[in-house]
């Protein structure tokens, strides 16, 4: 309910303001920034060690920012310039753990009833509203139980329905989903989306997984050594990565750096130009390229602007995932989805499609790499 | 056969297993019939089974049993109690919050098991009684609180809390605080975390490890014999010493109020199993985390005070009393400068003298003890933990009973068992007897020890050693062999250490004129120069301590140990 009405007045549910945190001598995280407003989802995305936990951990309260402040729906909750820090227990919150967290000497019921009863609720509020959770996440009548009778998809269950049985204004997700098997994954992705917009909830979500923030969150921060590179919709991240490194993470296609000789743009060490100049940006004569799988066509050998050699071609179900390499433009590699199978050696012709690259400045050294196409 | 071949196993019925087997029946199953039938037919000794069950009438109609019997409960549950008082609180200051100096604590901590308790009693006794140190520095004279059942008490309280601080740190560790940080989340306070959370989730831990607090009270002959008695405080263990020792000999009364005691002793050991491998939380954790430990504050300096004082008094106090007593020259001179010297540990060390000869026996069957029960519990265990036989249920019972088998119980039974008159040989009356006691008493620590080691290996590294090629035998002295050495290394040095200054079973079985160092120790005590036998608890003290430690730096220095 609470989350309904604070969605009203459209109050921001965690202001994160120029936070650092640190271990020891080592900076996990680097003057972070970010607002969430009440309502919204958002996920922090990013590969493990880049913070995102710890972000979490600062927000829950289980750790208090070295500098800067966090607040949680317009209240100050921890601010390191005057030692301000209000406890986890204070701070009204829900939260789903990696390894569940359940404990394991409760039942199933006590377990979900444990927030209410924290929050002074009677005893037979405290069943209907249990069983009520349970129910929602397809355990009705589970109660009874002990942690260690369910599985591990049902414990998560456990655990989101007591995140969330006492309605709390924000719920945090800590890789929910990471501990269980692919199949299992995308079934209860797909339940905490729904529960997520039935609930009005607001929450954070933590995930390495690039799928599972795209398909839960209004918006994604991703997040790289210690600070968020960028924060957007899932759908903006994708049409307009802000640097090479998201790209890359986010596997949008090939990344290279190129330098303009003449009237082309040119690979390190290339016999023959990529592109024409007129594509890339002017005035300046290095950039960073990315190649989209959209801005690649295979049309037949000797076609289109650039010509490439099969590497390998892996069948995926709907489609073939093509390597290439472009033996007379750098030898880098590239991966291209195709509807028919390719022989290793064949050559093909690539047709460019100028709209989709996408242009960086260089500012530091990209590796060339080997890129699989985003689900 | 088949069986045993299909999943890389030997299998259990082989002559190796019958032959451990038939050593663990001759070292534990024989002693403890001959306590059953003497409990049953008063007159076996003179290989008649006339009168039955009229000893035990006797013995179960004397009033002073049940006191006994109450006495030794009371004792069990004021230790435990006392224990718990003290570790509970020091293992969750250790665990839950930034305590300055923690490794150092956990040493001292550690020093009370290398203190044999009846050591550690008379230390305590040089200090408290009359004209003892306390007095001597302070005027006080604790002798009337030492000398009475809280006494007692509190000695024993003071060698065994450690084990409970241990496993209070460690169950703490495992799961308590993670599960603590979950509640906090959802809403609960420090407080109601720690009462709801936190200390349920321990209390499995925790409550087995009090259980063994209580078996190690109950079983526990030093303390009570030197203390208890003068306090007219009777127990079993000395109840079935005096019955042995003191005319007139009562062997059927031994006998009953020995199975008395393996009776509580096998209780509160399979309560103990029952609970930890009914209610262990440690291991449902999921990944380790760093535990974030909250700080102390104003509580600083009382908590480091409370530290401070559980180790002087567990650990300074009897090591001093005894340094303080092997350095003096008389007694009766008292602390005073002019009155210390080496003279006792001359003594003890010069060529042929009493102490050089019951430290060196004493070594001896220390070391022997080691390896027999080491070779021996390593091989049994591995028949129960990776056999396929039925024999098998029989060899895990074999070496679990002794865990229910307190020393002086052991030494009844030896005493009744290998005085049969139909025996050919008996090995009553020479040391061996006093190796087959140490070795029974002893084996539990090996046997543990190697099942944990046989678990933890997967039963696919013995597989693959026996698709390349190597048979049973072979697989056990290259593969399995190998990787349980560091624990089974470990559990010999623990064994070589109590071995060696073991009490009870020495004095009741050891072979006329055989003295080792825990019956020297007590003897002089008890009658003649107190400095000689704490010059000699001193040095088997130190000895105990260094040889073990000597040996796993070795070890780790030769990458033994990972």
């Amino acid at each position: 309910m609470s989350g309904i009405s604070r969605r009203a007045e459209a109050a921001e549910a965690v202001t994160v303001r120029n936070v650092s945190q640190d271990y020891g001598t080592s900076r996990v995280l680097n003057g972070v920034d970010f607002a969430l407003p009440t309502g919204q989802v958002m996920a922090l995305l990013g590969p493990s060690g880049c913070g995102k936990t710890t972000l979490l951990r600062l927000v829950a309260g289980l750790l208090a920012p070295s500098i800067g402040s966090v607040g949680i729906a317009g209240n100050l909750v921890a601010d390191a310039s005057t030692g301000f820090f209000l406890p986890p227990e204070k701070r009204g919150l829900g939260m789903v753990f990696q390894d569940y967290a359940l404990w394991p000497h409760m039942t199933i019921g006590e377990n979900v009833a444990f927030p209410l009863e924290m929050r002074g609720i009677g005893r037979s509020e405290r069943e209907t509203r249990v069983e009520a959770a349970l129910q929602r996440v397809g355990l009705g009548g589970f109660g009874a139980r002990r942690p260690s009778d369910l599985s591990g998809g049902q414990q998560q269950r456990v655990a989101i329905a007591r995140a969330i049985v006492a309605e709390p204004g924000l719920v945090l997700f800590d890789e929910p989903l990471s501990n269980l098997d692919r199949e299992l994954r995308e079934q209860l992705v797909g339940e905490i989306g729904e529960l997520v917009a039935t609930l009005g909830l607001t929450a954070l979500y933590v995930t390495h997984d690039q799928a599972e923030a795209f398909s839960l969150a209004d918006s994604v921060a991703v997040m790289r050594g210690g600070h968020i590179v960028q924060a957007d919709s899932p759908e903006q991240l994708v049409a307009q990565p802000a640097t090479p490194d998201v790209a890359e993470f986010l596997k949008l296609g090939t990344v290279v750096e190129v330098e303009a000789h003449g009237d082309g743009w040119w690979l390190p060490g290339a016999v023959e130009a990529l592109l024409p100049r007129s594509l890339g940006p002017a005035g300046t004569d290095d950039a960073v390229l990315l190649l989209t799988r959209s801005a690649l066509r295979p049309v037949a050998s000797g076609e289109g602007q650039l010509q490439a050699v099969v590497r390998r071609s892996q069948f995926r179900g709907d489609h073939h995932l093509l390597t290439l390499v472009l033996p007379r433009a750098g030898e880098i590699e590239l991966s291209l989805t195709s509807d028919r199978r390719a022989q290793p050696g064949e050559r093909l012709g690539l047709a460019l499609v100028p709209e989709a690259l996408r242009w960086f400045a260089r500012s530091r050294p990209v590796p060339v790499r080997l890129s699989e196409p985003a689900l | 056969m088949k069986a045993g071949a299909a999943t890389g196993r030997i299998s259990g019925t082989g002559p190796l297993f019958w032959a451990v087997t038939g050593l663990l029946l001759l070292l534990v199953a024989f002693p403890l019939a001959f306590i059953i039938l003497q409990a049953i037919f008063p007159e076996i000794g003179h290989a008649s089974l006339a009168r039955p069950f009229s000893g035990m009438v006797a013995a179960l109609g004397d009033w002073k049993l049940l006191g006994m019997a109450r006495n030794t409960v009371a004792l069990g549950i004021m230790v435990m109690a006392g224990a718990a008082l003290l570790a509970i609180p020091l293992g969750v200051f250790r665990v839950l919050f930034r305590l300055p100096l923690g490794r150092f604590w956990d040493l001292c901590f550690l020093v009370p098991f290398m203190i044999p308790p009846y050591i550690a009693t008379l230390g305590w006794i040089m200090t408290l009684q009359p004209r003892g140190y306390l007095q001597q520095l302070t005027g006080i004279n604790g002798a009337g609180f030492l000398f009475s059942i809280p006494g007692v008490a509190f000695v024993m309280v003071l060698s065994t809390f450690p084990v409970v601080y241990f496993a209070v740190s460690r169950t703490l560790e495992a799961v308590g605080q993670r599960y603590g940080d979950v509640a906090r989340v959802f809403g609960a306070s420090p407080l109601r975390a720690f009462w709801r959370i936190t200390l349920p989730l321990a209390t499995p831990g925790l409550a087995a490890s009090l259980l063994l607090v209580f078996a190690m009270a109950i079983e526990e002959y030093g303390t009570p014999a030197a203390l208890g008695r003068r306090a007219g405080f009777d127990v079993l263990v000395t109840g079935v010493d005096n019955r042995i020792s003191d005319w007139p000999i009562d062997l059927s009364g031994a006998a009953v109020l020995s199975l008395l005691l393996v009776g509580l002793s096998l209780i509160a050991f399979f309560t103990q199993l029952r609970i930890l491998s009914r209610r262990n939380y440690e291991t449902t954790g999921g990944k380790p985390q760093a535990i974030e430990r909250r700080p102390l504050g104003l509580w600083t300096v009382p908590v480091l005070l409370f530290f401070a004082f559980a180790a002087f008094i567990a650990c300074a106090v009897p090591l001093l009393a005894i340094l303080a007593t092997a350095l003096q020259r008389t007694l009766s001179g008292g602390l005073a400068f002019g009155n210390f010297g080496l003279q006792n540990f001359t003594e003890i060390w010069s060529q042929g003298s009493d102490g050089l000869t019951a430290l060196m026996s004493s070594l001896s069957l220390g070391v022997s003890t080691a390896l027999i029960t080491g070779l021996l519990g390593a091989l049994a265990s591995y028949f129960v933990v990776r056999g396929t036989g039925r024999g098998r249920v029989l060899l895990d019972a074999l070496s679990v009973l002794p865990n229910a088998l307190p020393g002086v119980v052991v030494a009844v039974g030896l005493i009744l068992a290998w005085n049969q008159p139909w025996l050919p040989v008996s090995p009553y009356n020479t040391p061996f007897i006093l190796l087959i006691a140490y070795c029974c008493i002893l084996l539990p620590f090996p046997v543990r020890y190697a099942n944990a080691a046989f678990r933890q290996i997967g039963t696919s590294l013995e597989s693959a050693a026996r698709v390349a090629g190597a048979g049973p035998v072979v697989t056990l002295r290259r593969i399995l062999g190998p990787l349980v050495a560091p624990s089974m290394v470990s559990a010999m040095l623990l064994v070589f250490a109590v071995a060696s200054r073991e009490l009870v079973a020495s004095i009741l079985v050891a072979p006329v004129g055989m003295t080792t160092v825990a019956t020297f120790i007590w003897r002089q005590f008890e009658q003649g120069s107190v400095g000689l036998g704490m010059a000699m608890a001193f040095t088997a003290i130190l000895i105990t301590t260094a040889l073990p430690l000597i040996v796993l730096i070795a070890m780790r220095r030769t990458r033994m140990v990972l």
